[in-house]
């Protein structure tokens, strides 16, 4: 840190001798009084260049740290990720009929099961389901997914149907 | 059943301390404290790091404690000063040298511009004006250079000496029973003195050294001067140093009060309960142990005497140059400013300030420093007597 104060320092001294050598060597006139000016405008921006720098070294740190509490954008993509899929598997949820639902990724495809109760239209399900993953992901091109629809009648209902199973 | 236990241990105890504690007389009793603490390398350390420049020995530890007993004064005065004076001497030859360089500078700078003027060419007047000051910069900023590794230096070695006295120092706290003391000084004193010595050492050393360079060239080269930027570095320096000071001292206070008063009641009421209940020896316990605790009061308080001497001899020398060298640098600006030759007595202004910086530094740190060593040494004081 004090290494960069030094180094600062030592730019606007140089900076100050070479103005300095400017207005010697200049012949008097015009000229001068523009190299002046310019002169005043460089060693103005090599004074606050370092306050620029900190600033655009600050900014992004700074958002990651609030959201992730990780330093790393890795980590970042992977929030944002995991936010697509609940969004997917709650628009999958609303359908009428589905009980449960777990997205998985392995490679570029998408792991999709689904628990089911009572009879719902298939084909339908599964339109509606790549449908679902598209617009939570945001991707321009259809997404096809291996989907696995599990019908799971509710147990209650089942043991209720085992109980008279017995009773036959 | 318990009562009869604590019964035959503080018998046995007594059994096995009391010729210690009795049989020889106090001379006795601390010359074995002070072999049972290993002082010696200390005392080493401390006369390689203070006979280094200035030639002065500083009594060792048992010879303190052998003076402090027999009420003798452990180091004379007149040696300290003796030194001094050889000190004054050898600076003053070697400054004033410089100072005269500078003077033949300016008053050669001014013949040239006389001479310039009456022969009516303004462009060598200023061309000579600039190589005069040039050469004198240069002449400055090397004794700069020099005051200023002198005072790195002289941080370093005081950081070393600390980092020495102090785990000797809490040991005999705590052996004179100021166990709380002890426990609250150690991280604190480790911390502040490295917190001190690091942050004047990398940040408030070079930024008077910055403020001073551009402060220079700003007299060198009137035009695009950078005058506030440099006044602007070495208010930070300096509030630095003052914000740490600060913080230091009110940490210092406020910690040295708190641990002594509880040891105070501790060790209190430990020697109430020993005279109180343990029936018949009660007395002659508590009595033995604060005659223990007595002598190695005597020890602490001669570690932090030497403590406090090897301080302020090794900062009494270049405190002196660097004084020496600000009035002599202050004296030229007053000498060369009726030559009326612009530049050269703002610069050697600016030198003597910036010296003065230095020899304030200089004078904080030690202070610090010297504080930790007295502090420790009064705060657990309050604890036997």
């Amino acid at each position: 840190m004090i290494g960069v104060i030094g180094s600062w320092v030592k730019t606007l001294i140089v900076i100050v001798l070479l103005g300095n050598l400017a207005e010697f060597v200049l012949p008097k006139g015009d000229l001068r009084r523009y190299t002046g000016l310019v002169v005043g405008l460089i060693l103005l921006l090599a004074m606050i260049s370092p306050v620029w720098s900190i600033l655009h070294s600050a900014r992004p740190s700074l958002i990651q740290q609030d959201l992730l509490g990780t330093n790393s954008s890795q980590g970042l993509h992977q929030v944002i990720r995991q936010e697509e899929w609940n969004q997917a598997k709650a628009m999958v949820l609303t359908y009428p009929g589905v009980t449960g639902c777990t997205i998985q990724q392995s490679g570029s495809r998408f792991d999709v099961t689904v628990k089911t109760t009572g009879k719902p239209n298939l084909t339908q399900l599964r339109h509606y389901i790549n449908d679902a993953l598209q617009v939570a992901m945001g991707t321009p091109e259809p997404i096809s997914a291996n989907i696995r629809i599990l019908d799971a009648p509710p147990p209650a209902s089942r043991s209720i149907e085992m109980a008279r199973h017995k009773e036959g | 059943m318990q009562r009869f236990l604590i019964a035959i241990f503080c018998i046995g105890f007594l059994l096995t301390m009391s010729p210690m504690a009795f049989a020889h007389g106090l001379n006795t009793m601390v010359r074995n404290q002070a072999q049972s603490v290993n002082t010696r390398v200390l005392d080493q350390e401390v006369s390689q790091l203070v006979g280094q420049h200035s030639g002065i020995r500083i009594p060792s530890v048992t010879a303190i404690t052998r003076a402090l007993l027999h009420h003798k004064n452990p180091m004379s005065l007149s040696a300290i000063l003796r030194g001094l004076e050889g000190a004054v001497a050898g600076d003053v030859a070697v400054e004033s040298r410089v100072l005269g360089i500078i003077f033949v500078l300016s008053v050669l700078a001014a013949v040239l511009g006389r001479l310039t003027d009456s022969l009516g060419q303004g462009g060598v007047a200023e061309v000579s004006r600039l190589a005069v000051l040039s050469a004198l910069i240069l002449v400055a900023l090397h004794s700069f250079a020099v005051a200023i590794a002198m005072v790195t230096g002289l941080i370093g070695e005081l950081w070393h000496l600390m980092e020495a006295i102090i785990p000797l120092l809490v040991v005999l706290m705590a052996g004179t029973g100021a166990f709380a003391s002890a426990g609250i000084f150690h991280p604190l004193m480790l911390f502040t003195v490295n917190l001190v010595a690091l942050l004047t050492r990398d940040w408030v050393l070079p930024l008077i050294l910055f403020a001073t360079i551009v402060e220079l060239v700003g007299h060198w080269l009137p035009k695009f001067s950078l005058h506030h930027l440099g006044q602007l570095m070495r208010v930070t320096g300096l509030t630095l140093l003052g914000g740490l000071m600060t913080l230091f001292l009110g940490v210092m206070a406020v910690e040295g009060a708190a641990g002594s008063v509880a040891d105070g009641v501790t060790l209190r009421t430990g020697k109430f309960l020993a005279n109180t209940f343990v029936p018949v020896v009660g007395k002659m316990f508590s009595d033995a142990m604060e005659a223990v605790l007595g002598s190695s009061l005597l020890l602490k308080n001669a570690v932090s005497m030497v403590g406090a001497l090897a301080i302020i001899v090794m900062v009494a020398f270049p405190l002196l140059k660097l004084f020496l060298m600000m009035v002599l640098y202050r004296l030229g600006a007053a000498a060369t400013e009726p030559l009326n030759v612009p530049g050269v007595s703002p610069t050697l202004g600016t030198m003597a300030n910036a010296l003065g910086w230095l020899m304030a530094i200089s004078g904080a740190v030690a202070l610090m420093f010297f504080l930790v060593v007295t502090v420790v040494a009064s705060a657990s004081n309050g604890v036997v007597l």
